[in-house]
């Protein structure tokens, strides 16, 4: 097993995810996962469809509860967590759902502004104009703040919810597969505004992704997850030469290799 | 053996099902009483359930009026009883028919709609992103729905029971030849209070149950398009057998002796 030990090195790293486990029926996704990220770093997981990558992200942010293992955050235990207790944790966060997953009964910039209205008690005036701001920063004009997001094409889509991610000025920021269904281009203008939203909080960043374009440009540190678990982690430099072969198979898209394809399985 | 097995499971899944549905049923009613209160959202869904299903309701009222005049009046001329047609035709309106009715008209409507908008938001993952900006759905979707459906319904079978006797007086005076005092004065004069507040605690009963449903099965849907569909067929169904289980159940409490 790979374990990270570069992040350990200050006092706690923002996250510590050890010996995670969560199984749904027979179908046991994450089996003993360890994984730390370190503060102000951003890291990428990289691993096939379907390895549980989405999983352990909603384990992280407390969407899904763990059957048994420990995620620290900050140093502070956040399994089990309830209530205002989990909510203080939660004001630290900001996520981006892999399907951007917006409010579709609120217009653009109500779903950007929900945090601060809703948490902060900003009046809805402020929080207008609070949203515009966020939108010119990920590239939407004012026009766009009064639609609704199903009238927006996909990559406008996921740009309000990295607007809507980073509104509440988060420490701590999840993307899921950011340009999962995007244009190259479009890919790779997320990409950049990830990079920039993320250098312009200070943010740590978790990115979920398995597109290796967007992990090199996003990432200082790539981890792979395989087999319910972190089979390699090191700098984003590095994986070329990990010697590991899943994640050389990986990063090279081979269909032979120790990764087995549901087509190979049949 | 193989069926005492099937039987012991489908038990077990029917308890665990109605467990399920008792914890979500009391965090929703807890949510509704325990600030703070989404005002806002409260007065949306209220405008939802009540106002746009008063047409619907109030047709629905209208013709059962009208038809329950018509059937009384053929069945008791029979032994000249023809005077209890104003009678019969409040009674079985405000205790049983409007309550009822409207509920089920409700259901469909409703209780439809509900499992839909909160099953979509589950299976495009709106639901875990109002909880990671630290939002509680129970508090944010169930309970204003909760809310408005208790408070609203009663106030659509008050309109259903004045539309529903009005329809019968319209009936009788105009197709059956009765006096128009003559009539207004007997529907008016065995009418209790108990007998239209039994219906609005029914309808109270009714608009929570609907409501809940619709929470319930929206809130709990899995795996897409398919996933709420089926969702929203459970819902106005199982709404509709507990909308009549528990009709049963009130009127018992009242009206046994
Ligand atoms: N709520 C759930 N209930 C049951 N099974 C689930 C649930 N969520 C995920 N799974 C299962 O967990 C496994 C991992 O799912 P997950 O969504 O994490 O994959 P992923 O790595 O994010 O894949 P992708 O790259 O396609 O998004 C899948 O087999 C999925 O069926
Ligand atoms: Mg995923």
């Amino acid at each position: 097993m790979t374990e990270d030990r570069t992040a350990a090195t200050a006092a706690a790293p923002a996250i510590r995810i050890r010996g995670l486990c969560k199984a749904f029926g027979n179908n046991r996704v994450l089996h003993g996962l360890d994984l730390d990220i370190g503060r102000g770093e951003s890291l990428a997981v990289i691993g096939t469809s379907g390895t549980g990558k989405s999983v352990l992200v909603k384990n992280v942010i407390g969407l899904i509860r763990p059957d048994s293992g420990s995620i620290e955050i900050d140093g502070v235990e956040t399994v089990g967590l309830t209530g205002s207790a989990r909510d203080r944790v939660l004001a630290t966060f900001g996520v981006l759902f892999q399907g951007a997953a917006l409010f579709d009964s609120m217009t653009v910039w109500e779903n950007v502004a929900f945090g601060l209205v809703h948490n902060r008690g900003m009046p809805r005036r402020e929080a207008r104009e609070a949203a515009i701001a966020k939108l010119a920063q990920v590239g939407l004009g004012r026009a766009q703040a009064d639609r609704y997001p199903a009238d927006l094409s996909g990559g406008m889509q996921k740009r309000v919810g990295l607007a809507r991610a980073i509104a509440a000025e988060p420490q701590i920021l999840f993307f899921d597969e950011p340009t999962t269904g995007l244009g190259p281009i479009m890919g790779e203008i997320i990409n950049d505004l990830i990079v920039e939203c993320v250098r312009g909080l200070g943010a740590t960043a978790l990115t979920i992704t398995h597109d290796m374009a967007s992990a090199r440009k996003i990432a200082d540190r790539i981890a792979m997850i395989h087999g319910g678990r972190i089979i390699w982690a090191g700098s984003a430099g590095e994986i070329e030469e990990s010697g590991n072969a899943t994640v050389d198979q990986f990063i090279h898209g081979r269909t032979e290799g120790p990764i087995r394809t549901t087509v190979h399985a049949a | 053996m193989n069926a005492v097995a099937s039987v012991g499971r489908a038990t077990l899944n029917f308890l665990a099902a109605t467990g399920r549905l008792t914890l979500f049923a009391g965090t929703g009613a807890m949510h509704c009483v325990r600030p703070p209160f989404h005002f806002r959202l409260i007065g949306r869904q209220m405008i939802e359930v009540g106002y746009y299903s008063l047409p619907v309701v109030g047709l629905t009222a209208l013709f059962t009026g009208m038809v329950l005049a018509l059937q009384s009046y053929s069945g008791f001329s029979r032994f000249n009883a023809e005077s209890a047609v104003a009678v019969i035709v409040v009674l079985s309106i405000t205790r049983e028919l409007a309550p009822v009715f409207a509920g089920l008209m409700v259901a469909g409507r409703i209780g439809a709609a509900m499992a839909a908008e909160i099953g979509t938001m589950r299976v495009t993952e709106q639901i875990d992103a109002l909880t990671a900006l630290s939002t509680n759905p129970f508090k944010y979707l169930v309970a204003p729905r909760l809310i408005a459906g208790t408070l609203t319904l009663p106030l659509c079978v008050l309109a259903a029971d004045v539309i529903g006797v009005f329809g019968g007086y319209l009936l009788a005076v105009n197709k059956l030849g009765f006096n128009t005092s003559v009539y207004l004065k007997s529907t008016f004069q065995y009418l209790e209070v108990l007998d239209v507040v039994s219906g609005l605690v029914k309808a109270a009963v009714f608009g929570f149950l609907i409501a809940l449903m619709g929470c319930y099965h929206g809130y709990h849907s899995r795996g897409g398009a398919q996933g709420v569909g089926t969702a929203t067929t459970n819902a106005v169904v199982s709404a509709s057998v507990l909308i009549l289980a528990f009709n049963y159940l009130i009127t018992e409490a009242f009206f046994a002796r």
